[in-house]
């Protein structure tokens, strides 16, 4: 039993050789159209064009797919690798989609030309940089690896697995100065656009090269001999690379060959060449599986037909792999294993928080410039998703934005028409009343121009006029559900019925005149809730205030005072004791009030002293530390002038803690009732504490205390002041203590 | 000319009347609900920000509002024009619930159940007791605290978010759950699997009821009966099946790509809601609940539960019913058109419904951000499906008015679908394997209020929503609203 699993966890490792693709891969094949479409994505990926020239309608699906250029900065060959690489490209990297082309020569014939091509191509490449370059730090690495969207084509784990698209031996072929260079820009050196650019600082890529080539073997640096031999073998690999017919798929700037052609696509025979089980020596070995056999051979099969736009998309967006990260009707989602790789970085935005939107009828949402925009990598608007969206490079950008704005059209869909008199009616006024408080709060939870929104921190809505259509921004508001299932945003205009009075309940005016604010956000004033607010603060003016909130140092059960007098205390009701006083200002209510993510409160004033943290009151047992719990809280009692007397519990024994403001400081008074024995307070705790000639302790930290009974009790190297109160069974004992700071 | 004259000065007139009256006509989208419940705003002085989230009904014509920042105010003279406003207490950590309870008014804050006492009768409270505190508090704003409400034992009940964001954290316990506090103060936790229950409320029966919102764990709002060991569903709750007090355990992981109904059947302690709240069509935020206590003064739901909705700021109607010991019910549209967000309901002693508003942290429907809105039966009855229930072969539908038999015994007068929903830690979630269901007629009374319905099929674990939109009331008319979502957790048997 054991035995099986072990076999059956071990087989994508053993049968990793088959060339992966992910738009063949992670797409169905049950039925023969599928068949086709996943057969017309291998024949578009392993560049079957480059060598059979393909004619007629199948011409249109099949563009070259160009190999990595040989060789620039960015990828420069080592000879260790490439030696490696070009004895079997599929053992150094498992799932690649270069062909063994020397697979049928036997290991001595196959060493000769191995070294004669790597003296050749040496000779085409600059040299590999040892240069030094930032570090990383591989922690962060596979962090940015999983989330920055890496993950979502690699192995989540950076294995190479046999299923996703393989990184190879990285630490092999990279220095860490090269993996740098590379990963800032991969189209420099990958034209293809399949490894696009996702944006990254130099910093941030410094880390996963870091991470990619942790815990592999090191680059072979070691250079070729420079020998009038070596002289023979360049020019021998040079012939090699002709006849190999490199150049077919490979370019560079330092040679000119004219590719060498083979059998034209219509005319192959589909049972041998390439596509036989067990290619012949002659031809290139892409240890294609019977899956990807099968689909080859439907896709050569099929009756040429016209392809549909929409077919063409899909086709495109296969081969760039879209719908790793994004879904799209009818072409397919994300792969449901990899969701918790998608996170969010902002807080309570739900699913859309976290998941790239969805590219269903996003031709028809975004305009052409924005689609190219963000097929470019540029003017990402969701700050608060990890992953980013990458750069596809300048021809997929144009390809697929014309692609997408024609096959997402919605016909029978038009714009509001404009008279012309939008700006003269003042409809940007109504756009400011609509989008503030008093309007559909729109603010609430939409960023506008960079400002935070009042609760949850939504997509920022001053990108729409660049970014959207009109009518599409209309159609969405009346639904936004329709466009984007699960969505949370409600709709204001449901069934196209306005719910807000504003311009006659007229939808369209409505909707217009939010648009036409959006667009002149920049020459108007911000809606009514964004602009400034302060007058959060809180002063205590005829009586105390009291005031619950969490806040720092005096944590989740705080309770704040502050005195008319100018003098302020915080309580932790749950430890049960003072933690802080201070002097000036006394609170911002603004966190508690006003800030859905409510961070913690913090004293406004000066000459803030903090305070024991834990229990005022406890047990006191020789060179022990503090207790940290005993005491109960019972709530508070106001004065009749405000002043709150704190009420808590030691075992039988009852106690009021009271502050009142005197002339320099606060007077504390405390009453024990019911109990029996000796409790302690502790008042104060200080690196040091030094008495004065009026009997004051004066604590390093510039709080001044006189207490009837105190003495010092150093520990752990700071010194706690305390003094003992001795209970009485019916009678109340009463500690009285001033505070000067 | 003359005649020329007069015949475009008509057309104008016309052209007018046409235009006012389509004006009205959007001016009275919401006619036919305004017909029978009246909604009226309540006036507040400008410098207060009745962002309401407690309210307890007072003697006289007084109700005591908590408000989010913190602060409890006594309305007087409520029902007039003009109500007066005092304050009571301040300083309170974002009370989200009130109640009058031996005297006193109690509300939960975000630490503690604190209870508020006038000694000295002056109007203003002068003690802040802690009743009960104790759960974790980590400071996460997600970590709201809801209640109380009061059993007619005198156990108070209080409902705890879940933290949001965090992962585990040894300082928040029984997060997620809910609890029940004992008259002397001491608490205990009763369910669990909570996530933002913003509604506790009970019903006349005195069972304790909650409502969520939907997200991870929900696919949708749903209603549940907080009963002794239930799993409500939210996973963030399991971390402490293992304290001793926990009233149910739940040792093995939780299965995937369940639908509730899966979820019912597969996890031992998993309590599928009374009532899925469709989402958008029922709302997107339920929040308050408040059981038809009124005896009629409010109309002709006596002893339903009338649910608020944040987001499209409505408020909704709850039908329940216990088949084989357990509760289940149906959900109805109600009274649209709030100035914002429901937050809190509450009877007014005449038996008109307050609805406490406030939208702060999340936008809703309306033009308002806060506010107080009263809303007042006025005499009419409409025409209604009451009730729907479950019967051996279908449903029973009851109805507020006599219906005309002949739309009603039609079985094209109705269309009845069913669907569940995932169960998943993914964010909401879309109704799946839906089904259109053939409606058949059984028999009708002869009062023409009930009429019984055979379904093709009966789904535990489905909801079933219907829409009877060809059934006229005995004068011709359609219902008001003819939409009914009844949550089938259990069949007859």
């Amino acid at each position: 039993m054991r035995l099986t699993v072990l076999i059956a966890w071990s087989l994508p490792l053993i049968a990793v050789a088959q060339p992966v693709v992910p738009g063949f891969e992670r797409f169905p094949r049950d039925n023969h159209a599928q068949q086709i479409a996943a057969g017309e994505v291998l024949i578009n990926e392993l560049n079957c064009v480059a060598c059979h020239v393909s004619a007629g309608e199948k011409a249109k699906r099949f563009q070259q797919r160009q190999a990595p250029i040989l060789f620039t900065s960015h990828n420069p060959a080592a000879p260790g690798w490439i030696r490696n690489w070009l004895m079997s490209p599929h053992k150094l990297k498992p799932g690649t989609l270069m062909p063994d082309l020397l697979h049928g020569l036997d290991s001595d014939k196959k060493s000769e030309a191995v070294e004669a091509l790597s003296h050749y191509l040496m000779s085409l490449s600059p040299s590999v940089s040892s240069e030094t370059a930032m570090t990383g730090d591989s922690d962060e690495g596979k962090k940015l690896y999983r989330s920055i969207g890496c993950a979502q084509c690699h192995a989540p784990d950076a294995k190479d697995n046999g299923r996703d698209i393989p990184l190879g031996e990285l630490r092999v072929k990279y220095t860490h100065a090269n993996l740098i260079k590379f990963l800032r820009d991969p189209l420099h050196s990958r034209p293809a656009g399949r490894m696009p650019r996702i944006p990254m600082t130099e910093q941030e890529s410094a880390h996963l090269s870091a991470y990619l080539r942790a815990g592999l073997k090191p680059i072979d640096l070691n250079r070729l001999t420079r020998d009038s031999a070596a002289f023979k073998l360049q020019r021998k690999g040079a012939k090699l690379f002709n006849s190999l017919r490199c150049a077919n798929c490979h370019q560079s700037s330092k040679f000119s060959v004219q590719p060498v052609l083979s059998k034209p696509l219509p005319e192959l025979n589909h049972q041998r060449g390439c596509l036989a089980q067990k290619p012949a020596a002659s031809v290139p070995d892409f240890q294609l599986n019977a899956d990807q056999r099968t689909a080859i051979t439907a896709a050569l099969q099929a009756k040429p037909v016209v392809p549909t736009l929409l077919s063409e998309t899909h086709h495109q967006m296969r081969l760039l792999n879209c719908t790793a990260c994004h879904d799209r009707k009818v072409l397919g989602q994300p792969d449901s294993q990899r969701d918790e790789l998608f996170l969010g970085l902002g807080k309570d935005l739900g699913d859309e928080g976290r998941r790239p939107p969805t590219l269903t009828g996003v031709g028809a949402k975004l305009t052409e410039s924005a689609l190219h925009k963000v097929l470019r990598g540029n003017g990402p608007v969701r700050p608060y998703l990890a992953t980013r969206m990458p750069d596809f490079g300048e021809e997929h950008a144009n390809h697929l934005t014309q692609l997408l704005a024609v096959t997402d059209v919605r016909a029978d869909v038009k714009p509001t028409p404009r008279d012309g008199n939008e700006n003269k009616v003042g409809r940007n006024k109504y756009g400011r009343e609509l989008m503030g408080v008093r309007g559909l709060n729109c603010i609430t939870c939409h960023q506008l121009a960079g400002h935070k929104s009042l609760g949850i921190q939504a997509l920022d809505l001053a990108s729409a006029p660049e970014r959207l259509r009109p009518e599409w921004f209309r159609d969405y508001l009346i639904n936004p559900a329709s466009f984007r299932p699960g969505t949370r945003m409600p709709s204001f205009w449901p069934e196209g019925k306005a719910v807000s009075s504003i311009l006659g309940r007229n939808t369209e005016l409505q909707i217009d005149s939010l648009w036409v604010y959006l667009n002149e956000l920049e020459q108007t004033r911000l809606p009514e809730g964004l602009e400034k607010k302060g007058g959060f603060e809180l002063k205590p003016i005829n009586r105390p205030i009291v005031f619950r909130t969490f806040m720092a140092d005096a944590g989740t059960h705080a309770i704040a005072i502050g005195f008319p007098a100018g003098v302020h205390a915080a309580f932790d009701s749950e430890s049960v004791g003072w933690t802080t006083v201070w002097r000036g200002k006394f609170l911002d209510a603004e966190s508690t009030w006003d800030d859905r993510f409510t961070p913690l409160a913090k004293p406004l004033g000066t000459n803030i002293i903090k305070l024991p943290s834990g229990p005022a009151v406890g047990l006191l047992q020789d060179g022990m530390p503090w207790p940290k719990g005993g005491l109960d809280f019972l709530g508070y009692r106001l004065s009749k002038g405000g002043t709150p007397t704190m009420l808590y519990r030691h075992g039988k024994t009852d106690i009021t803690d009271t502050l009142t403001p005197i002339s320099d400081g606060l007077q504390r008074r405390m009453e024990f009732i019911g109990g029996e024995g000796n409790l302690w307070v502790r008042l104060a705790v200080a690196r040091e504490f030094r008495t004065s000639e009026r009997g004051e302790w004066i604590g390093d930290n510039k709080l001044t205390l006189i207490v009837p009974n105190a003495r010092k009790r150093a520990i752990k190297g700071s010194s706690e002041l305390i003094t003992p109160i001795k209970l009485k069974a019916t009678d109340k004992t009463v500690l009285e203590v001033q505070l000067s700071w | 000319m003359v005649i020329r004259f007069f015949t475009s000065e008509t057309k104008r007139i016309i052209k007018f009347i046409v235009y006012v009256l389509s004006v009205s006509m959007w001016f009275n989208s919401n006619a036919a609900e305004k017909d029978y419940y009246k909604l009226t705003t309540v006036s507040f002085p400008d410098d207060l920000k009745l962002e309401v989230s407690g309210m307890a009904t007072l003697p006289g014509d007084r109700m005591a509002i908590a408000i989010r920042k913190g602060e409890v105010w006594i309305a007087d003279k409520l029902s007039t024009d003009n109500p007066v406003y005092k304050q009571f207490a301040s300083g309170l950590h974002e009370p989200l619930g009130l109640a009058l309870h031996k005297g006193d008014l109690f509300t939960v804050q975000r630490s503690e159940l604190t209870r508020l006492r006038d000694t000295n009768f002056d109007g203003r409270a002068d003690e802040y007791l802690t009743f009960a505190k104790g759960w974790g508090v980590t400071g996460n704003y997600h970590e709201y605290a809801y209640g109380p409400a009061v059993d007619g034992e005198g156990n108070l009940w209080v409902a705890l978010n879940c933290s949001i964001g965090k992962g585990p954290n040894p300082n928040n316990l029984w997060r997620g759950w809910s609890l029940r506090v004992k008259p002397d103060g001491s608490w205990a936790p009763i369910s669990g699997g909570l996530r933002s229950p913003s509604g506790i409320g009970i019903n006349l029966d005195g069972d304790v009821f909650a409502t969520d919102q939907q997200g991870n764990w929900f696919p949708t709002c749903p209603l549940v009966h907080v009963k002794l060991g239930a799993f409500h569903g939210h996973a963030d709750a399991l971390q402490f099946t293992s304290n001793p007090e926990a009233t149910f355990k739940l040792n093995q992981p939780l299965p995937k790509n369940l639908t509730v109904a899966d979820a019912a059947k597969r996890i031992p302690a998993y309590q599928l809601p009374a009532v899925w709240f469709p989402y958008r069509k029922m709302g997107m935020s339920t929040t308050d609940i408040l059981a038809d206590s009124t005896q009629g003064k409010f109309g002709p739901f006596s002893g339903q539960m009338f649910c608020g909705e944040f987001t499209m700021s409505f408020v909704s109607r709850v039908f329940l019913e216990k088949v084989r010991g357990e509760y289940q019910g149906a959900c109805f549209r109600f009274r649209d058109g709030l100035d914002c967000a429901a937050l809190r309901l509450q009877w007014g002693l005449d038996g008109s419904m307050y609805i406490g508003q406030s939208n702060r942290g999340w936008n809703s429907l309306g033009t308002k951000s806060y506010g107080l809105q009263r809303l007042q039966w006025t005499g009419k009855v409409p025409f209604e499906i009451k009730s729907m229930s479950v019967t051996r072969q279908g449903f029973r539908l009851s109805f507020t008015q006599m219906f005309d038999f002949n739309t009603a015994v039609r079985a094209n007068s109705y269309n009845l679908k069913s669907y569940t929903y995932p169960y998943q830690s993914r964010y909401g979630g879309e109704p799946v394997d839906m089904k259109i269901h053939e409606l058949k007629f059984v028999k009708l009374d002869e009062s023409g209020l009930f009429i019984d319905l055979a379904v093709d099929e009966l789904r535990e674990g489905y909801v079933y929503e219907l829409h009877a939109h060809g059934v006229r009331d005995h004068k011709g008319s359609k219902l008001l609203h003819p939409e009914a979502y009844y949550t089938l957790n259990r069949v007859l048997k």
